[in-house]
């Protein structure tokens, strides 16, 4: 068959300098690698023997030699280097590092490496593609619910780099995870938090990755611990149908427009009234209707003349 | 039989490599082992053995002999072209190669990205990077990706039956492509389409047939400043382009849509502050996350956004006044 014969050709092209590189290197092994069998590979290294430059005497074959299981190439003749990458290659690598660029978070030291390089591939490789011609988007929610739910199956934990919005922090945490709630406004995962020695629940959509690890357990997530006792009680008037969907869990109605809402951070209920200036108010503490006031009134001064934090 | 093939076909390939001068084609079977059987016979081969060794990649350069007369065609393989351009790239980049190349483990491209792997791996010891990323293989496996992604490569021209969204019988497409983009788990195609004499976009679970590759290679070019982007609807309805300025290491929620980062003239005010470029998907969101931020994120440009953000201030400072 041609195509067989072309396949094992490049096969054997390859072979060479492989074996270079990896002097010593087993036949099993080799098999493994180039994915055929070992009898395969055996044929392989014969037919290799008998190939080499015009003139083909022994000075011109592909030397190698291999006793008890051990391969090694002599003298390679010209290929001396691995064959550089087909246009179809080319392409697969810069779909790929494509794909890895935007699956990697930006706060990660990889991040610039992988996108300077995506740029010399696309010089080195197909150059007459241009670098804007392959675009990649992952599905980041979907990718992350995927891992999780993996987690959740094998009994295994996650390392989440998480931000949080209260704070306007980025953290890495080890987690437990405990289950998923999916919801039209926000999913979440419920889980065990190693570092807040308690269970928290986090946004999907702020979880920027997630690495699973082999589990740790503790006594405290056995025992379920819980952080109830940080908690306060702010009084609130909304006029925000999806504010009060959302935070139904911790809300209690006290008239038509006035609530109760259970903070346990209070950075979220000043930034959260912040942002809803005409659909929140809170009323108590007042402590806290202060500091929103102060923070507006530091923005504006900040929007006149931006100055050193 | 067919071991003979093979050991010609890697002579043919270490010969034409090895020349400085291009082979004639009886020099060629005058040197190379294994042609025999009479002239015919060994032209058949020969132009089997090329136009084999060029559909798995292997650039075979054809030219005169000599240059002053109309001589008998001369072939060789340029080392530059053949070779992998290896010593350019750091043991940590060949390391982001070899990871990014593993996530076509379990696609159409596995054989091919593994192949690719071994030969970044013939420099030195793979050492792939670790990246806290998590994939769904299923994004990278697409039906016709790698016949695209290969007609792409060789610039050929492509064939295949389309179902349109609203249509119950495909079409006969005849397309240049152009580029190729991931969207959310869904692939898309942009290519001109040679009959409707447009630049068109076309899902790829749409494509009902095989696809054919045109056998002709650079029947046409990319624009360089092509950009996949400006014909798919998900990119450009992807909202508002935002300017702030914004405190370094803050707003960390709106970092991951950020696409352009300038450091300020003003020196005292570059040790905290930097002007960003980002995007929002609508003008609300966009007002929202900028009061949330208000503390580190001082918006520039939409006007009517930063108005909008003002009014708000002065409203809060009202109402808790």
């Amino acid at each position: 068959m041609v195509e067989g014969s072309a396949a094992r050709a490049l096969r054997l092209l390859d072979l060479v300098p492989y074996l270079l590189s990896h002097p010593g290197i087993s036949v099993a092994t080799l098999a493994r690698e180039f994915r055929v069998s070992r009898d395969e590979i055996l044929k392989d290294l014969n037919l290799l023997f008998l190939c080499g430059l015009p003139g083909y005497t022994p000075l011109e074959l592909i030397d190698i030699s291999f006793d008890d299981e051990v391969v090694v190439v002599r003298d390679p003749q010209n290929l001396n280097a691995p064959r550089n990458l087909t246009e179809s290659e080319s392409l697969a690598l810069r779909i790929s590092l494509s794909a890895l660029l935007e699956m990697t978070p930006q706060s990660n030291p990889m991040y610039s490496k992988i996108a300077a390089l995506s740029m010399k591939i696309a010089h080195s490789f197909a150059p007459d593609i241009p670098l804007a011609s392959i675009e990649f988007t992952p599905d980041r929610e979907r990718n992350i619910l995927n891992t999780i739910e993996k987690a959740i199956r094998e009994d295994l934990d996650l390392k989440i780099e998480y931000v949080n919005l209260s704070k306007d922090e980025l953290s890495l945490r080890v987690v437990t995870p405990k289950f998923v709630t999916l919801q039209t406004n926000q999913n979440s995962l419920t889980a065990y938090c190693h570092e807040k020695n308690g269970e928290r629940t986090f946004a999907l959509s702020q979880i920027s990755s997630a690495m699973l690890i082999d589990r740790k357990i503790t006594q405290a997530f056995e025992n379920g611990a819980s952080d109830s006792e940080n908690q306060t009680i702010v009084s609130l008037r909304i006029n925000d149908g999806q504010f009060v969907k959302r935070n139904q869990n911790r809300l209690s109605k006290v008239s038509t427009d006035e609530y109760h809402l259970s903070v346990f951070n209070e950075e979220w209920i000043l930034r959260t009234a912040l942002s809803l200036p005409y659909t929140l108010e809170v009323l108590e503490p007042k402590k806290v209707c202060r500091t929103v006031r102060q923070r507006a009134l530091k923005a504006l001064d900040s929007y006149a003349a931006p100055t050193k934090s | 039989m067919s071991s003979a093939k093979t050991e010609r076909l890697v002579n043919l390939t270490m010969a034409l490599l090895a020349t400085e001068r291009y082979m004639r084609k009886s020099e060629i079977f005058r040197k190379v082992a294994g042609y025999a059987g009479n002239q015919e016979t060994k032209e058949r081969m020969f132009e089997r053995d090329k136009d084999d060794l060029r559909s798995l990649g292997i650039d075979i350069e054809v030219a005169s002999h000599d240059p002053l007369f109309d001589d008998e065609p001369g072939y060789r393989i340029r080392p530059d072209s053949y070779r992998m351009p290896i010593n350019s790239f750091t043991s940590e980049e060949i390391g982001i190669i070899t990871t990014s190349l593993g996530l076509w483990l379990d696609s159409g491209f596995e054989d091919l990205a593994t192949g690719a792997a071994r030969r970044f791996s013939s420099f030195d010891e793979l050492n792939p990077v670790a990246l806290p990323i998590s994939f769904i293989s299923s994004e990278f496996s697409e039906e016709g990706l790698l016949d695209l992604s290969r007609a792409l490569g060789q610039r050929s021209q492509v064939t295949f039956s389309y179902l349109k969204p609203e249509s119950r019988t495909p079409e006969t497409r005849r397309v240049n492509p152009l580029g190729v983009s991931a969207w959310k788990g869904s692939w898309y195609l942009v290519g001109e389409d040679i009959d409707k004499e447009d630049i068109r976009v076309f899902k790829l679970e749409r494509i009902t047939s095989k696809i054919e590759i045109g056998k002709k290679r650079d029947s046409y070019e990319i624009p360089p400043d092509f950009r996949v982007r400006d014909y798919l609807i998900m990119y450009s309805n992807a909202g508002i382009m935002i300017t702030a300025l914004a405190m370094k290491g803050k707003a960390h929620s709106i970092r991951s849509r950020v696409s352009n980062i300038e450091t300020l003239v003003d020196s005292e005010l570059a040790v905290d502050w930097e002007r960003i470029t980002y995007t929002c998907d609508d003008m609300e969101t966009a007002l929202h996350e900028a009061l949330w931020y208000s503390d580190c994120l001082i918006i520039e440009s939409p006007l009517d956004l930063r108005a909008s953000v003002l009014k708000s201030l002065q409203e809060i400072v009202k109402k808790y006044g």
